[in-house]
């Protein structure tokens, strides 16, 4: 083991062999789910407790997605899918920083893994083109030679470098703080890498906002007018 | 408020957008230059074509954002221009 990366996975599910950040992700998304079933489990008109939490952070998602997408009903559309993106995003970051985080069996901070967080960015590079397209409809592959055939190449360069800046960024930042932090225990435990763990509760909520806020600018983008 | 919020979240959005951008067209448009040269071995040319693509690429999203910028603070100034203009409207009639 490298600072947490494991040569084997964790356990084998009958043929499919399981990895460690893989049972890290069941986790973070099984208690995503607990919460949310346990905040809508018993609705009420007149919201209390959990589901008072709950709906405030909905209407104020859709708020925040509405001013960044400019059209309601996309907004509404995306926002689930969006809001799905930070909470796990947030919490794989944060899972990091729970001590035996990279160093105890199946437990491996899931973006600090560049596949998990290529995969996020794959699902937003669909997420947008099926927006733009079931907005446009035919007219969506326009934007694609949009002012000229000439300028093909360079448009299609750039709906690739969204996904690869998306996949870089994220990875590269979370990868990066636990390396740091993974060093620093080892030359000076304790007092020192709590510092910089510290900083990580910023680092973990700005990079979880930034990758939902690009995805949302770039769905708005394509179900924008200019297409 | 609200309109302040908007601002702020297109503002941020646009900053980190660009700047990334630019970044990963340019490193697209090197490697996959550098991956087909290695593959046909034409070495440089392929490298360089995909670099200036690139780099073509970067140039063109920071002129489209600065183009739709500069359009919605132009559309801005006259909507909050109108009110002025009408009332030196009303003055001379």
């Amino acid at each position: 083991m490298i600072f947490g990366m494991w040569d084997s996975p964790f356990f084998d599910l009958g043929p499919i062999p399981v990895d460690h950040l893989v049972f890290t992700e069941w986790v973070i998304i099984a208690l995503i789910g607990i919460i949310a079933f346990t905040a809508t489990r018993n609705m009420q008109l007149v919201p209390r407790g959990l589901q008072n939490a709950f709906e405030a952070i909905i209407l104020w998602t859709y708020d925040f997605f509405t001013q960044l997408m400019d059209k309601e009903h996309v907004a509404k559309k995306w926002a689930p899918i969006l809001t799905a993106f930070f909470l796990f995003i947030l919490l794989s970051n944060y899972s990091g920083l729970i001590p035996g985080a990279a160093h105890v069996q199946g437990f491996q901070p899931p973006t600090s893994n560049w596949n998990v967080t290529m995969t996020l960015a794959l699902i937003t590079f669909c997420s947008v083109h099926v927006a733009g397209f079931s907005e446009h409809k035919g007219r969506y592959f326009k934007h694609f030679v949009s002012p000229g055939w000439a300028m093909l190449p360079l448009n299609l360069i750039e709906e690739i470098a969204h996904p690869l800046s998306l996949t870089v960024r994220l990875f590269g930042n979370i990868f990066g703080e636990e390396m740091v932090i993974a060093f620093l225990l080892f030359m000076a435990p304790f007092v020192i890498p709590s510092a910089i763990m510290g900083l990580s509760l910023l680092l973990g909520a700005i990079q979880a906002i930034v990758f939902t806020i690009l995805s949302a600018s770039y769905i708005a983008a394509a179900t924008g007018e200019g297409h | 408020m609200a309109k302040q919020n908007k601002n702020w979240v297109r503002g941020l959005s646009d900053a980190i957008n660009l700047a990334t951008t630019v970044a990963a067209a340019i490193a697209l448009g090197y490697f996959g230059g550098r991956w087909l040269d290695g593959r046909f071995d034409t070495e440089p040319w392929l490298t360089i074509i995909g670099f200036l693509l690139g780099v073509a690429t970067g140039i063109k999203a920071m002129w489209e954002k600065s183009m739709i910028t500069s359009n919605a603070s132009s559309t801005t100034t006259n909507v909050s221009r109108e009110p002025e203009q009408n009332k030196n409207k009303d003055k001379k009639n």
